[in-house]
């Protein structure tokens, strides 16, 4: 278990390396204006895993404060990969302007209707609120994306190679977190560290995945969260 | 039990698929602008409706069995409907384009068709789903003359709309040429 531990730890390091590479990146290229949502993402994942490292060092695991933090800055983290979303469909579709008007509102209703879609089929138990909101909030995410890809590809619009990595990255972070959630609310709770490895392993694939073409794409899709210890607090309040 | 968890596998799989779909390389080679508006110029199959509506009339045929002649008026029948469903064929083929140069258009507008893809999404499956039951219907023998006419109905719809749209867009580029050398005479004369 230890040894396991010390492996996602690892990849933890890996991945908040490969989000300050991709920082570099952004200002280097002088991205950081033109893609701010993205940027500024990118800063609050940096640092969440700081917050996520100094609050575990100082709060017990299982204490309100701790469950608190975590989860608070994991909404702040969704809804920047939410803007930042928002912003890389503006930058794919706005040239269009008539494409764009319409693809606002389906996007933006396809979004919310996930959310509701979700509010209703969930688990109303107050403690696994956190749990369905944060899943909710990702599945809109994916949908949102997908849906933006949809639109390009029946208009045949021209995506950057960045845009189209992030996208990519961001919906198969999306996607792969709900899944890794449900598997974890229905047969994995006994193997919650295991969990939280697969979790981190999740976002390394996806930051780092391969393109079309064969090549490897960094695209940054969203911070693995310290999941696997942010869920015990979590768990701690489930009678 | 609670299901919701299977409910969001299922719908984060059906993503992914999507997604998958979305990022597949597109085969079919898009029209040019040119092409599309060559298209959109040349006669559709819809004006032949008449004549394929008059041949599988049973009146047009009624006077073979008069004479006896039951197994030619048969064979005669079964090769107009197969033209028939030949001519659905090249309606939804007319369609095909329409919607083609429909996109192109879209992406070429600044926000007129656009505004109408909800509108032309509903008749795009409308269509779809005509065509279908009017194959049965043809395959089997019933009269097809209302449905074909909503068929041909559709796709002149979706013909006129695309001139009407492909007209807005000449006369806002033409208005935006004359704003735009209006303000450079004005530019000028200073």
């Amino acid at each position: 278990m230890s040894a396991l531990l010390t492996l996602r730890n690892v990849f933890w390091a890996a991945t908040s390396l490969g989000e300050i590479v991709l920082i570099g990146y952004l200002i280097h290229r002088k991205l950081a204006r033109s893609h701010f949502w993205l940027f500024f993402y990118l800063c609050c994942t940096v640092a969440q895993s700081a917050l996520g490292v100094v609050t575990y060092s100082v709060f017990d695991f299982k204490s309100p404060a701790t469950r608190n933090i975590i989860w608070g800055s994991q909404a702040v983290v969704i809804t920047m990969r939410f803007l930042a979303a928002c912003e890389m469909a503006r930058r794919i579709l706005a040239r269009y302007a008539g494409i764009w008007a319409f693809a606002q509102r389906v996007l933006l209703i396809v979004a919310a209707g996930v959310l509701l879609y979700t509010a209703v089929f969930s688990d109303k138990h107050l403690s696994m609120m956190i749990l369905t909101v944060d899943r909710g909030a990702e599945l809109a995410i994916a949908s949102f994306i997908v849906g933006l890809l949809l639109f390009a590809r029946y208009y045949r619009l021209e995506i950057s190679p960045l845009d189209r990595a992030l996208s990519i990255g961001f919906s198969l972070y999306s996607c792969f977190y709900v899944i890794n959630d449900s598997l974890l609310e229905k047969w994995m709770e006994p193997y919650s560290g295991f969990w939280g490895f697969m979790d981190v392993i999740t976002f390394l694939a996806c930051l780092f995945h391969l393109d079309p073409g064969g090549s490897l794409v960094c695209s940054g899709p969203g911070i693995r969260q310290p999941q696997e210890r942010a869920f015990r607090p979590l768990r701690s309040t489930i009678p | 039990m609670s299901l919701a968890p299977l409910f969001f596998i299922l719908a984060a799989l059906l993503l992914l698929g999507l997604l998958a779909y979305a990022v597949r390389p597109i085969e079919k080679r898009a029209l040019s602008p040119d092409s599309v508006f060559e298209a959109l110029s040349e006669p559709r199959h819809s004006f032949r409706l008449p004549q394929i509506l008059q041949s599988l009339q049973p009146s047009d045929t009624e006077f073979l069995e008069r004479r006896g002649m039951r197994l030619l008026r048969q064979r005669i029948r079964s090769e107009r409907t197969q033209i028939a469903i030949r001519y659905l064929n090249q309606l939804e083929s007319d369609y095909e384009t329409l919607l083609e140069a429909s996109r192109i258009l879209a992406v070429m507008s600044p926000e007129i068709v656009a505004m109408q893809e909800f509108e032309r999404l509903r008749l795009s499956v409308r269509f779809a789903q005509n065509c279908f039951l009017m194959r049965l219907r043809l395959r089997a023998g019933f009269a097809p003359w209302k449905g074909f006419a909503t068929i041909s109905d559709m796709a002149t719809t979706m013909s006129f709309r695309m001139e009407s749209a492909t007209s807005q867009i000449a006369l806002q580029s033409a208005l935006a040429a004359d704003s735009a050398s209006f303000m450079e005479e004005r530019g000028g004369g200073r």
